[in-house]
């Protein structure tokens, strides 16, 4: 039997049921559609390993003469990004809304969101991605929108008008791709091995439509304002899928536009430039920022900015090791909202001028974000080792000795996050009080990221050996 | 024998810790843990099959390998590591007396320990990457142990993000050199010719190492590095961490060679000796000096390197190891019974024989006199640099500032009490434990015997023993007697106090000896500049986004300003639907 249709149908079918149910069941559907999924795509990578590939489709005709369906394709990219996808997704449902009681709305949220991930990234139709990705904008939206904190509409509105008109350029490349394919088609793999055959001055205007939607998505410098806000503002579970999983949406379609279109290769270095620029503007922004959540904000734009040095350097290395950077990435940022979504529920405080000595009244909160900024900056044994060599082994073929630049932002990055911890969380002259408790639900989430983290750092073997 | 097994009883040993945590169990497992690491590592020696790859995974065809070595100088590097790890233990068990924080301390001690063996088996770049990693974190969370203490994080922090430099360092050649060569191996990358990019992974490696073994400019964290305990000290100073950079060029010293780059590894060598000797005569905290003095030695090993005198630099390596160790053991224990680390307020060290006679064989053993080993391990260094006159004249005043700090360092804690405090403190010489004075006896014991390994070690290890000169050694001797008079006349005669004022009178004098604060200044100064620069990066970041904000919030205005006409109230709806077809005729009619 196919799995992947299962996988699209699951959260669709606990969507009905966090609607039709009582709202003391929510929390417990969500969990168990994150969890179901997440157990499935494991198998997915389970069979794939024992088929020594990852290949799976399946097609369902919607409208026909216009070449529109569910069509789902997923290869070893996809793979990847489903399953980093439904990890996050699950320990955000596990760790469940801790900021207010809105469970019903909450669950049916990160459901929606849910279905439009799994779609996205299995999706072969770009008629389909588009939807997907717009579902999963406004499911966003209405994430922040409802269940932020004290500034959450306009960050939220931010988020709308930036995606929005991400949205739009992605939608104008569509159809332009739709129009200028041989046959008019929306089949990736078609456009994939036609593309070169679309005129150069359209390939230009797709690249950069599309480039700019991807990259307002990610998001790059100089189009990342809507990101730390909405970060901030929204609550914990937000966050993780804000960082963890929406900005892999678009690091998904740079990837797709990197290895789809051969017009691509000739802005490497350009991007490649931007890449590295982003990453180390936002690493500076990072150096002045006093709330955890916004320093964890800015560094998703860092590790983006890494992810797409990777991607520009169109090589095998730089394309895999991005795809596993998105996963490293991912787990790593999720595990950092999370113990940071902790500490402000613990301590009633975010800002490290504020916070004090927190191993005193939250120790595993405090060794998890440690654990967490290891993760982050490519410690070994952590998936971001595995990821960082391969990306920088393809932007050393790439780019040759410059290739390696953007290690000054990892460092930078790292020097102030273990500034941030000695500050606030392991130095214990005084300790700040608390206001709550860590939950059985907190420590699950933990427990589930760190030991994907740790698995995929100490077995890439089970990826890295699928690719062909 | 499989090389990585040496290091399961120390992790099994580690976790164990963790587990038991309090428990009065725990110290002991830990101990167990590891000398049954340190069998293996013996019963390991005689190892035939001395280079073992594990596949870890492959990518486009390229197979990533962990390499493991067991070639005689990494099972050098492992014996010392391995050996020192159970007397760091034992004397742990005298010197860390709170329960409470046994299993976090014995866990990070094994950890440590585990990576620092990992790091000495390790055969190529990426096993040494991840035990390199493991050193820099666990090093972290041990220096920064009593993070309750005021300046304990700091000095973590000061450690980590030196260290951190030095990662990315390394983490950036070791792909530099496997872009050129597919392979981390170091046997392989010795036997390939030349590349471009090498070069530059050279010079990457040399930060990396120059971070790690507190060299200038990196070498302020090491002194600082003193908040943590002291077993931790005596650890990191002698066979884990700071070694590690002189291990990794040693090993990768036939390639500097070949590219013509032992100058810098030279010039380093000689400023870093000058300073940890310079400021080892001035500190006058009983810890930092000692630490000073490493920089010291580790700048003496350095210099080896650099005149390509690997036999020297290996000796001093090994020498190091025994007579360090035991100093920082007896500073731990002069530091219990004064309860000060201040070396002015400590006294009486000489109340009591037996550790005060361990003390003066490490002290002699550092100042080189024969026939005690640190003296082959000078000796050879000196020996190495005959061919170069000013590097043996720089060797020389180091000698001499060596006897003057080493003996200073004696003779301050060993004065007389004054009355009031000295039982106190005779009383705390006495209460030393057992457990501390029996590894302070065995490493006493070593820094004697190892003078054996002058002979022994060459041949182990297949390289030609260090040549030492007779003369050399006569104007050493000179020196350090010198130093010791001088010493003596100054610290411990009876009108010390008194010299201490005059040479307070002459404070301009030591602004020189001083010297490390120009460094913290330099780090501070660089900081500033980052954060200059961020604070204009983000000022930027602030208005480029509030002008975004203005565009969000005029849109919610608008919203809400919109939303009053849509009421729900029929007759305004259809008010304003007349006004409009209204307002559209006459518009049409008037075109």
């Amino acid at each position: 039997m196919n799995i992947l249709p299962i996988i699209i149908a699951i959260p669709a079918i606990a969507l009905v049921l966090i609607a039709l149910l009582k709202e003391r069941h929510s929390k417990l559907i969500s969990t168990a559609s994150t969890g179901i999924v997440l157990a499935l795509s494991i198998a997915l990578l389970a069979l794939s390993i024992q088929a020594g590939k990852a290949s799976f489709s399946q097609q369902y005709s919607y409208i026909g003469s216009l070449g529109i369906g569910l069509d789902l394709n997923v290869g070893i990219i996809q793979l990847i990004l489903l399953l980093v996808s439904s990890a996050v997704l699950f320990a955000a449902a596990m760790s469940g809304n801790t900021e207010d009681e809105k469970h019903r709305l909450s669950s049916f949220l990160v459901v929606l969101f849910q279905l439009a991930s799994v779609g996205l990234f299995s999706s072969a139709n770009f008629f389909i991605f588009f939807i997907f990705w717009d579902v999963g904008v406004v499911a966003l939206f209405f994430m922040i929108n409802t269940l932020g904190s004290a500034n959450r509409k306009i960050a939220s509105i931010n988020f709308l008008i930036y995606e929005l008109f991400a949205s739009a350029l992605l939608l104008l490349a569509i159809l332009l791709i739709y129009f200028y394919t041989p046959v008019n088609s929306f089949d990736l793999s078609y456009i994939a091995a036609h593309a070169g055959l679309i005129p150069a001055n359209i390939q230009m205007i797709i690249f950069a439509l599309l480039f700019v939607a991807f990259m307002i998505n990610m998001p790059l410098f100089p189009t990342h304002f809507w990101l730390p806000d909405a970060h901030t503002e929204a609550s914990t579970q937000g966050s993780m899928l804000l960082s963890g999983v929406l900005t892999k949406y678009g690091g998904y379609g740079m990837l797709l536009l990197f290895t789809m279109f051969p017009i691509s290769a000739q802005f490497s270095k350009y991007v490649a430039v931007l890449a590295a620029a982003s990453a180390f503007y936002a690493v500076f922004v990072l150096m002045r920022q006093t709330d955890v959540k916004r320093i964890i904000a800015y560094s998703t734009i860092v590790e983006m900015g890494i992810i797409m040095f990777g991607i520009s350097a169109v090589n095998n290395y730089g394309i895999y090791g991005s795809a596993y950077a998105m996963l490293s990435h991912g787990l790593a940022v999720a595990l950092m909202f999370l113990a940071v979504g902790v500490l402000k529920h613990v301590f009633g405080e975010r800002d490290i001028r504020v916070l004090k000595g927190t191993v005193v009244n939250a120790r595993s909160t405090t060794y998890i974000f440690l654990v967490g900024t290891l993760a982050m900056i490519g410690f070994p044994f952590s998936a971001t080792f595995i990821a960082d060599i391969l990306i920088f082994l393809g932007a050393i073929q790439a780019f040759g000795v410059y290739g390696l630049i953007p290690l000054g932002a990892i460092a930078m990055l790292g020097a102030y996050l273990y500034f941030v911890i000695n500050k606030s969380m392991l130095s214990t002259k005084e300790a700040s009080s608390t206001v709550g408790a860590t939950t059985m639900g907190h420590r699950l989430g933990y427990a589930l990221l760190l030991l994907l983290i740790f698995a995929f750092g100490t077995m890439p073997f089970l990826l890295l050996n699928l690719i062909r | 024998m499989f090389a990585p097994i040496v290091i399961v009883p120390m992790l099994i040993g580690a976790f164990a810790s963790l587990a038991l945590g309090s428990r009065g169990s725990t110290k002991y497992v830990a101990l167990a843990a590891s000398i049954v690491s340190f069998a293996l590592a013996l019963s390991m020696l005689g190892t035939q099959q001395q280079a073992q790859d594990v596949n870890w995974f492959a990518f486009a065809g390229n197979a990533f390998v962990l390499n493991f070595s067991l070639a005689p100088i990494h099972m050098l590097l492992l014996l010392i590591v391995a050996g020192v790890t159970p007397l760091v233990l034992g004397y742990s068990i005298g010197f860390m007396r709170l329960p409470s924080e046994h299993g976090r301390y014995y866990f990070e001690m094994l950890l440590f320990a585990s990576s620092m063996a990992l790091f000495a088996i390790s055969g190529g770049f990426l096993t040494m990457f991840i035990g390199w990693e493991l050193l820099g974190v666990t090093s972290y969370l041990l220096i920064g142990f009593w993070y309750g203490k005021e300046a304990a994080p700091t000095a973590a922090r000061k450690a980590i993000t030196t260290i951190l430099i030095g990662d990315l360092a390394m983490f950036g050649a070791m792909l530099l050199l496997w872009t050129a060569y597919h392979s981390f191996s170091f046997a392989v990358i010795q036997g390939v010719q030349h590349s471009a990019a090498a070069t530059v992974a050279l010079s990457l490696i040399l930060v990396a190492a120059f971070t790690k073994s507190a060299q200038f400019p990196f070498n302020e964290w090491l002194p600082d590095a003193m908040e943590g305990p002291t077993p931790v000290s005596a650890f990191l100073h002698s066979s884990t961490m700071v070694k590690a950079g002189v291990f990794m060029i040693a090993i990768l010293l036939p390639i500097y060679a070949g590219y013509g780059m032992l100058l810098p590894i030279l010039a380093i060598g000689i400023v870093s000796t000058v300073i940890g000797a310079t400021n080892a005569l001035v500190s006058t905290h009983i810890k930092r000096a000692l630490a000073y003095s490493t920089i010291e030695d580790l700048g003496l090993m350095f210099i080896a390197l650099g005149l390509n005198a690997l036999g020297a630099a290996i000796m001093l390596f090994i020498m190091q190891t025994f007579y360090k160790a035991l100093l920082f053991m007896n500073a731990g224990a002069i530091i219990k019974s004064n309860n000060t680390e201040e070396m002015w307020r400590s006294y009486e060290s000489a109340s009591h024989r037996p550790l005060f006679i361990a003390s003066v064989i490490g002290v002699l053993s550092l100042a080189g006199v024969f026939p005690l080993s640190g003296f082959f391990g000078k000796q050879a260094v000196e020996g190495a640099s005959v061919s170069a006159p000013l590097v043996y004249a720089i060797l020389v005043i180091v000698q001499l500032l060596t006897g003057l700090y080493i003996f200073r360092w004696l003779l301050i804690p060993a004065r007389r009490a004054p009355d009031n405090i000295a039982p106190k403190v005779r009383g705390g010489y006495r209460a030393v434990s057992i457990a501390m004075k029996i590894p302070i006896y065995v490493l006493a014991a070593i820094a004697v015997a190892a003078s054996a390994l002058y002979l022994l070690a060459p041949a182990y290890l297949g390289i030609s023993a260090p040549q030492i000169n007779v003369a050399d050694a006569a104007v050493a001797f000179a020196l350090t007697l010198a130093a010791l008079v001088a010493s003596y006349y100054v610290y411990a005669s009876r009108s010390a106090i008194k010299a201490a004022q005059a040479l307070r009178r002459y404070r301009s004098l030591s602004v020189p000896l001083y010297n490390s604060i120009f460094i913290n200044r330099a780090y501070l100064a660089i900081a500033a500049a980052f954060g200059a620069i961020a604070y204009v990066v983000d000022r930027f970041d602030y208005w480029a986004y509030s002008r975004v904000r203005v565009v969000s919030s005029s849109l919610i205005e608008m919203g809400r300003a919109t939303s009053r006409i849509e009421s729900g109230n029929v007759t305004t709806y259809a008010a304003i639907f007349v006004g409009g077809i209204t307002a559209l005729i006459i518009i049409f009619g008037l075109l």
